[in-house]
């Protein structure tokens, strides 16, 4: 199922315009280095090691897991992700001369997929899956965690391949309802922080914006982007088409944006993939796996690195 | 290899040399047989509160990180980081005989990097060599531990302009929402979180001594009502 958003996405860009004109910098980049445990942020510092993350093609597709949740319904949920992508995408940006001013990525729902895992396969058909967790948070810290957004991108240049996201409906309990209950949290709020996750976005120093780290519980603002949440996207993917890179990867620091193509790589599949190369792990399974000097791992080394070379002669290496 | 006062087994010693084979061949097969991605999560959680932190803690001390290890699991990246325990907060087992004898332990975090493929956890403790972290902890797979409340359990150690270690809050612990009255899970018996200091506000800023005197007491007063 894809939705015809035209007129949401006018709508949006017009009420975004109302708040783009803010001058915030706060913002914040997700690069291809985790920020240290001691590093230590301020207002308008960011962690700016590595490579800024970005999107190439002009569209991306997602797909929600048909099963939704006992929580929330699938139509529910889907509309709710719809409308919290569409916030990020339809936003408006200062004119850059050219005559456009929306934002130059899409996002589109690819519609409802079997597979609920979160992987990525570089020889397979892949899904940017949107799962919810009901009976089992298959993560460490399940009474905390509300959810959780993986992008996989190329650290050589920082373009992201992928990006799935599970959310926490085995501990937590989440809720569409505004005002939001006394037990519960907004799942409108949380979905559109973690888009901005999905698209490249970090958190940011300003306290106003959705990607900022820390909000108030019960709060419903978060489900409305703040002027640095539009300062932020605009300059990733301005009007003008190309995308924000770091200048080893162009020295211009500019990439243009690939025609509208929202297949992710390798293909679009709605069931999980056998697992295939990623099982021909190179390194230990375990540190269990490293006693008596791996010798294990070193034959299972062996392997896939034969393995390894048949499959890069016959298709070629991840672009 | 571990002495027997190590808080894990033996087992996640080996020989340096074939340690070296290995990685050696390692970089040549990563780089020959995996594409090159990466992967960045984010996330979003619920504060956890200084008595829920030590109430699913096992194992409470200032570690350092000695070296690392990453791999797939299931379609995810973990990192294996060996860590000398410096100094012991609280623990379930009994405190090894000699307090100063070496310790060591694997701590299992999400993220990392296997060949030139990764994974970065938002919200993941984020280990780094040399660097010394208050770390809660708590049992993970066999042979390993894992951070309590990912990186809410995580609290670097750092030195001040007068020289006192200080503890303070980890930066990485993606974004985070106050929690609520009655939406987490906790023991019946116990006060809403809400009621409850967060552990961070408990933690930050304070002295090392300060810190452990607290987090031995609290270990002390909810793991005996347990």
């Amino acid at each position: 199922m894809r939705r015809s958003r035209a007129a949401v996405a006018t709508l949006v860009a017009f009420a975004s315009l109302a708040i783009c004109s803010g001058d915030a910098a706060a913002f914040c980049r997700t690069t291809t280095k985790p920020v240290p445990a001691d590093f230590q942020p301020s207002a308008n510092a960011c962690w700016t090691n590595g490579l800024p993350l970005w999107w190439r093609n002009s569209c991306v597709g997602y797909s929600l897991q048909k099963d939704a949740s006992r929580q929330i319904s699938y139509d529910d949920a889907s509309q709710i992700i719809f409308a919290a992508f569409i916030k990020w995408t339809s936003t408006a940006c200062p004119s850059d001369g050219t005559g456009n001013s929306r934002v130059s990525i899409d996002v589109h729902d690819e519609g409802a997929v079997g597979c609920g895992t979160v992987q990525y396969n570089s020889d397979q058909p892949n899904q940017h899956v949107i799962v919810f967790r009901d009976d089992n948070w298959p993560h460490n810290d399940t009474n905390n965690t509300l959810a959780l957004t993986t992008v996989v991108f190329n650290p050589e240049t920082g373009e992201i391949y992928d990006a799935d996201m599970e959310i926490n409906t085995a501990q937590q309990k989440l809720t569409l309802n505004d005002p939001v209950p006394s037990d519960g949290y907004d799942f409108a709020s949380i979905v559109t922080h973690e888009t901005g996750h999905f698209l490249g976005m970090a958190h940011s120093g300003d306290a106003h914006a959705t990607m900022y780290a820390h909000y108030a519980t019960g709060s419903t603002t978060l489900r409305n982007l703040a002027s640095d949440d539009v300062s932020g996207i605009c300059s990733i993917y301005p009007p003008d088409g190309t995308r924000a890179v770091a200048k080893i990867v162009t020295p211009s620091g500019k990439v243009a944006s690939e025609a509208c193509d929202p297949v992710p790589r390798h293909g679009f599949g709605p069931d999980c993939a056998a697992a295939a190369k990623k099982g021909c792990a190179v390194s230990p399974a375990s540190p269990a796996d490293l006693r008596d000097g791996g010798a294990g791992i070193f034959a299972v080394a062996a392997m896939c690195a034969i393995v390894g070379l048949r499959r890069k002669h016959r298709r070629g290496s991840e672009k | 290899m571990l002495g027997s006062a190590c808080y894990l087994p033996a087992m996640f010693r080996f020989r340096a040399r074939a340690l070296a084979v290995f990685f050696g061949l390692a970089s040549v097969v990563s780089a020959a047989a995996l594409s090159i991605t990466t992967d960045a999560p984010a996330s979003v959680s619920i504060a956890v509160t200084f008595d829920g932190l030590v109430r699913e803690t096992s194992l409470s001390a200032v570690v350092t990180p000695l070296e690392q290890r990453s791999a797939w699991e299931n379609g995810r990246i973990y990192t294996f980081t060996r860590v000398n325990i410096d100094r012991v907060l609280a623990r379930a087992t009994p405190v090894p005989a000699s307090p100063t004898t070496p310790t060591e332990a694997w701590v299992r975090t999400m993220g990392g990097i296997v060949g030139k493929i990764g994974q970065a956890v938002d919200g993941e403790a984020v280990l780094t060599i040399g660097r010394p972290s208050l770390l809660f902890l708590h049992p993970g797979p066999p042979g390993t531990l894992e951070v309590t409340a990912r990186g809410q359990g995580q609290f670097p150690i750092v030195v001040d302009d007068k020289k006192a270690t200080r503890v303070i809050r980890a930066s990485n612990v993606g974004a985070l929402l106050a929690p609520r009255s009655s939406a987490t899970t906790t023991n019946a018996q116990t006060p809403a979180p809400a009621a409850l200091p967060l552990a961070a506000d408990v933690i930050h800023g304070r002295l090392l001594d300060d810190v452990a005197r607290d987090v031995a007491s609290a270990y002390k007063r909810i793991h005996a009502t347990k």
